[in-house]
């Protein structure tokens, strides 16, 4: 697991020894970030060391997430993704002189995965939005497809302009951005309040979406919208073929 | 954690491991007895929205404690099931309901409970009645009334007075009345709150003004919220409100100081990585951002300064400080968004753990 801090090692390592496991311990790196994690360099050093010192602690590594080096620019994510990662091999190639072996050097996600991937001594990536993609990465990732969206009906149509479906904030975790209405041209969802969308409609659109119709939204972030339901339901060729429990939905703590 | 994490009658708060979704029973007993005292002595009567707390429990605590119409009023076919199995015997659904399995459902619940919908087209209108002629149901039904929200509703009372008159032809269903609801942004004192809501509420009995005209009886007339409950009470001919976010308030309703803030999150902090900033186990998965950041409750020179999917930044300032492994409490910008990310509450009551009870209607989106 990764850790930051000289108390939660020793909180970490008193549990290790009542139980009798060795936990493996990474440290965590501020690269950029400005979240948690310690800063590269001889915090780092420090933090390993005292791992190494910790009874029921094995010191595995170090990591670091850099997530918000999003780019639009192919050239600027991967330098960008460079210089951060750099960060944390300098880091191991420091405490090996001190004699500390990092076996694992894990960084990088979804933005990245290639870039950092290629980077000697990196031992693994952290990816987790690529399998069902969400419209702020499809942007840039265009090699991956939204996987994952929500069905929603219309269950009004009170102007000509205007539809309103039954999902909301509640079924689309909408906190970092509004969900993308997908395949109907000329129509756009443009507010979400707790329990509706409201879709705008121009020209040829305003002939479509009756009442009952069922429209297909795009999340902008999956993981706040995942969070929302206790199923997935699996399509495949416009079929149902499974309903599969989120095992770990509500899953915070 | 373990997915049964159920901690014991008497834990103390500080005790308990993070986050979780708390609830002040001192708090919510106080903005049940204010909707009590206000509603219980007027003609007009509270409906509790349950869409905000989704627990059958809560709801029944709300009815007992006076002022309601002796039922609740939900947003989906889902909760208002969650409550029918949990013994609510009146379910007012406050949204239209258009697919044919969900008419379905809901019309095997008319035969359950005394069940309402709102309705704003006469093409649904006809779906609800196959529905109900076919497991021989009575629904009720009420005309959604465009208020100025720009979402559902008829937009005129002639729309309404059509819509009545269909309605009354129709077998299966019966009118019952019509409804709205409405929003105010920002802090508005209690002139603009009256202003503004009887403006928006007038809008809905002008409606029902026509259909009475057309010699169709209006029994109910729906408006009102949180915000409104004092407004619309005292308007003439307003028959109930639905009132939601007062039992567990949030900060964007922080002007309606009668409410006490019941619903909050617990968090630990997790990092202190440089001066000045800490970093704490409450993220957007567990308070919701969908109204802004959320407001740290009752630390000093603490305060919200971003926050991720799985991460609180807190800020310090002066004389305030933090440790790895402190608890902080967290209030939400929009109470209903928050609830329904959480499996179940556990109730505080005088800094200790009095009951954990379940959210049935957790994940009850359709």
């Amino acid at each position: 697991m990764a850790v930051d801090n000289p108390k939660n090692i020793a909180d970490l390592s008193a549990a290790a020894q009542a139980t009798g496991v060795i936990i493996n311990a990474l440290v965590d790196l501020n690269t950029g970030l400005d979240r948690c994690g310690v800063e590269p360099g001889q915090p780092a050093i420090d933090l390993a060391k005292e791992i190494t010192r910790a009874p029921g602690l094995h010191f595995a590594g170090l990591m670091t997430y850099e997530g918000t080096i999003l780019r639009e620019d192919y050239q600027d994510l991967v330098s960008e993704s460079r210089k951060a990662v750099q960060l944390v091999l300098d880091t191991r190639e420091a405490l090996e002189k001190e004699g500390l072996e990092a076996e694992a050097v894990s960084v990088g996600g979804t933005h990245n995965y290639e870039i950092v991937g290629a980077m000697e001594g990196i031992t693994e990536v952290q990816v987790g939005s690529y399998p069902l993609m969400d419209y702020s990465y499809c942007q840039y990732r265009t090699n991956f497809r939204p996987a994952a969206k929500v069905l929603a009906t219309v269950v009004s149509r009170p102007t000509e302009g205007s539809a309103v479906v039954d999902a909301g904030h509640k079924t689309i975790g909408p906190d970092k951005g509004l969900p993308v209405l997908d395949g109907v041209p000329g129509a756009r969802l443009t507010r979400v309040s707790a329990e509706h969308g409201v879709i705008e409609l121009e020209g040829e659109a305003q002939t479509h979406l009756d009442v009952g119709t069922k429209v297909w939204l795009v999340p902008w972030n999956l993981e706040l919208c995942v969070n929302q339901y206790n199923y997935f339901h699996a399509i495949r060729g416009g079929k149902l073929d499974a309903v599969w429990e989120i095992a770990a939905r509500g899953r915070s703590d | 954690m373990d997915e049964r994490y159920r901690p014991s009658p008497g834990t103390p708060l500080e005790e308990l491991d993070t986050p979780c979704l708390i609830v002040d029973m001192d708090a919510l007993e106080n903005n049940m007895q204010v909707m009590s005292d206000f509603y219980r002595d007027r003609t007009c009567k509270l409906r509790p929205h349950v869409k905000n707390h989704k627990s059958p429990i809560i709801a029944h605590m709300q009815i007992r404690t006076g002022g309601t119409v002796g039922g609740v009023c939900s947003a989906k076919v889902s909760e208002a099931e969650v409550m029918v199995q949990g013994g609510i015997r009146n379910v007012f659904i406050t949204n239209q309901v258009v697919t044919r399995d969900k008419i379905t459902r809901l019309c095997a619940l008319a035969n359950q409970a005394e069940v309402i919908v709102a309705c704003d087209n006469p093409h649904n209108a006809r779906g609800l009645s196959e529905g109900a002629q076919a497991v021989g149901a009575t629904l009720g039904v009420i005309i959604e009334v465009e208020t100025g929200l720009r979402r559902c509703g008829v937009q005129s009372p002639d729309q309404g007075v059509e819509m009545a008159k269909l309605i009354e032809t129709l077998p299966g269903l019966s009118f019952r009345g019509v409804m709205s609801h409405q929003v105010i942004g920002g802090a508005p004192d209690r002139e603009t709150r009256f202003i503004e809501g009887r403006r928006a509420i007038q809008t809905c009995l002008d409606v029902r003004d026509s259909i009475e005209a057309a010699g169709i009886p209006v029994e109910i007339v729906s408006s009102g919220e949180s915000w409104t409950y004092d407004v619309a009470g005292d308007i003439p001919g307003v028959t109930e409100v639905q009132g939601g976010t007062y039992i567990l308030m949030d900060t964007s309703y922080r002007y309606m100081s009668e409410f006490q803030y019941a619903g909050k999150v617990l968090g630990t902090v997790i990092s202190t990585p440089r001066p000045g900033v800490a970093i704490g186990d409450v993220g957007m998965e567990a308070v919701g951002n969908v109204k802004g950041l959320p407001t740290v409750d009752g630390r000093p020179g603490v305060t919200v300064s971003g926050l991720d999917v799985q991460h609180t930044m807190l800020q310090l300032e002066g004389d305030a400080s933090l440790s790895i492994g402190d608890k902080f409490l967290l209030l939400t910008a929009q109470q209903d968004a928050m609830v329904s990310r959480w499996d179940r509450y556990i109730a505080i009551r005088g800094g200790v753990v009095e009951a954990v009870w379940d959210i049935p209607g957790r994940g009850a989106h359709n």
